[in-house]
């Protein structure tokens, strides 16, 4: 029996060196919120990020979410009442290619899958709308001179799909502009889209300022509405992009390049940095929003947010098509690498409740049949409210 | 702004080709040790040589991403390092076959001046950009310099008998002992 310890010490050193740095996620603590009467919700929205690699049939996430979002659009019986954010990496790898690239039909059913969500009679009959925000990979994640034509062909082909099948979706802000762009949804919420990767991208001081400048004039004219800005790169996550990785991660290149803030789409890098610096900035001034909605991330996260300078709530949703670990990070009341999504309900007394819905399944079935069927059918039925809180 | 990976590509084999270059052009005649004994040398500058240009990599894309030129995922940065990795492990291969010696006096010259450049770069780094980035960026790029400059140096050093002739015989010293049934 002398091996066990020197095996438990191997086990222990192991432990230390794979995952010694993730702090483990307390339990989410949550009481469910019992659904409000229709009567009651002025509006509805959505959020998923990351969804690039779904296919339409095959992704649990999706096909429920278009469940619900028809649901609540014959619910609620009022036009455009209903929102669907999706928060960027729409079509993984790298976005729409061209017309004429061999690609271009998976890049297109990709999209496609998304706008199902919206497509459904009652989702149709009210105007359900989907917003596309871009994220890196619609940017041509790796190759910047295609990036804007690979975004302008995501905006052509949403708004071929819109006018092909009647279904509301659009790209925002347009492509090539960072926005951001204000949408007032009922009486109580201004939606607001940023194109966080464009300002990865542009490093130039003029224009940074402008864009934060835009964002002050959007924020203190909300009056008393509640206000939700969607992007893709989230203002705070415990997931990959987040953290600051082991030095050893990676065989030391991952860690390593995340601490000296090599890798752009990380939070370590200083335009990402001075993102989220400029953003505080404009909070700290005007006041910060109720909720910083974003992706890229592979897992659902919800994040508390302490002082005047950040957001209330910072929600992760980004396991639209892929999953990823989190690990904890200050305020964060739930971490969960599930696919799924979040539900925002607006009642007509300006209450928000969030809503996340999860499940154990992966996060795209595979084609074959009749795997397929039973991959869906468990998936589905795996769905439950993994999280619940009264944000306001 | 953008510049093509290809270039980036190019730019970082090319800091891989110097010492690649220095390694087989100085490392003089083949040593006559038996094959065996040449195994473990090959092994250990393969491996050594492995590790030094994903190091130096890691400190060209961090050199880079100071100058605004970031990278956007792991894949690029696997690309960006495949080249000065594989020149690397081909460069310590080759010197650990061709010349023991001169593959130990890379090793510790690249360990040295690592631990130099880590030291100096962290605390101009410090100086120089916002941490916590600034220190570790700093401290890499310090520590990929002196890691390159300290297996140059310590590679090229010259063997005291340019032929290396002394070197391989030293490895011959016959060695006398009786076995008793």
């Amino acid at each position: 029996m002398k091996g066990r310890p020197g095996a438990s010490r191997l086990l222990f050193a192991i432990w230390v060196a794979v995952g010694g740095c993730a702090s483990p996620i307390p339990r989410p603590e949550w009481t469910p919120l019992p659904e409000p009467p229709a009567d009651s919700v002025d509006a509805v929205v959505f959020l998923m990020g990351d969804a690039g690699n779904a296919f339409a049939g095959l992704s649990p996430a999706l096909t429920r979410m278009a469940g619900e979002a028809e649901r609540w659009s014959a619910a609620l019986a009022r036009d455009s009442a209903v929102r669907v954010v999706f928060l960027g990496d729409n079509v993984y790898p790298s976005g729409v290619r061209d017309r004429d690239d061999d690609d271009f039909g998976t890049d297109s059913l990709h999209l496609q899958a998304q706008v199902d969500v919206v497509s459904g009679p009652m989702s149709m009959r009210y105007r359900t709308v989907a917003h596309f925000l871009a994220g890196n990979h619609d940017w041509a994640q790796g190759a910047r001179a295609d990036g804007l034509a690979r975004l302008r062909n995501q905006e052509e082909l949403l708004d071929a799909l819109h006018a092909g099948t009647g279904t509301s979706v659009g790209l925002v802000p347009t492509a090539g502009e960072a926005g951001p762009v204000a949408v007032d949804v009922g009486r109580h919420v201004r939606l607001v889209f940023i194109d966080t990767h464009w300002w990865l991208l542009a490093h130039d001081e003029a224009v940074a300022a402008e864009i934060l400048a835009r964002l002050e004039r959007i924020l203190s004219t909300r009056g008393d509405r509640r206000v939700v800005v969607a992007a893709h790169h989230p203002f705070v996550s415990g997931g990959a992009h987040g953290r600051t990785a082991p030095v050893w991660e990676g065989l030391g290149m991952m860690g390593l390049l995340n601490r000296t803030g090599a890798l752009v789409q990380d939070l370590t890098s200083p335009p990402y940095r001075e993102l989220l610096a400029g953003l505080r900035d404009v909070f700290g001034r005007v006041g910060a929003p109720l909720v910083f909605a974003a992706g890229h991330d592979h897992n659902l996260q919800v994040i508390e947010g302490s002082g005047p300078e950040e957001p209330r709530w910072t929600l992760v949703s980004g396991s639209g098509s892929k999953l990823s670990n989190v690990a904890d990070v200050p305020g964060m009341r739930l971490g969960m690498g599930r696919t799924g999504y979040m539900r925002l309900t607006v009642l007509v007394d300006g209450s928000v409740l969030l809503d996340v819905e999860a499940s154990r399944s992966v996060p795209v079935c595979a084609p074959e049949e009749p795997v397929a069927g039973t991959c869906m059918a468990a998936a589905l039925s795996g769905f439950r409210t993994v999280f619940a809180a009264r944000l306001r | 702004m953008a510049v093509s990976s290809r270039s980036r590509i190019r730019s970082t084999a090319a800091s891989l080709a110097l010492p690649a270059a220095l390694f087989l052009a100085s490392s003089g005649p083949l040593a006559t040790a038996a094959s065996g004994q040449e195994i473990l040398p090959a092994v250990a500058g393969g491996l050594g040589g492995f590790l030094v240009g994903g190091y130096v990599s890691v400190g060209v894309a961090t050199v880079r991403a100071r100058s605004g030129n970031y990278l956007d995922s792991m894949a690029e940065a696997v690309t960006l390092a495949s080249v000065p990795m594989a020149a690397g492990m081909a460069a310590g291969i080759t010197l650990g076959i061709r010349n023991p010696d001169r593959l130990g006096r890379a090793g510790l010259g690249g360990l040295l001046g690592a631990v130099v450049g880590s030291t100096v770069g962290a605390l101009v780094g410090r100086q120089a950009w916002p941490p916590p980035e600034g220190a570790w960026a700093g401290g890499v790029i310090g520590g990929a310099a002196g890691l390159l400059a300290g297996v140059v140096i310590g590679g090229t050093w010259p063997d005291d008998d340019p032929t290396g002739a002394a070197a391989s015989s030293s490895l011959r010293v016959p060695v006398g002992f009786t076995i008793r049934f």
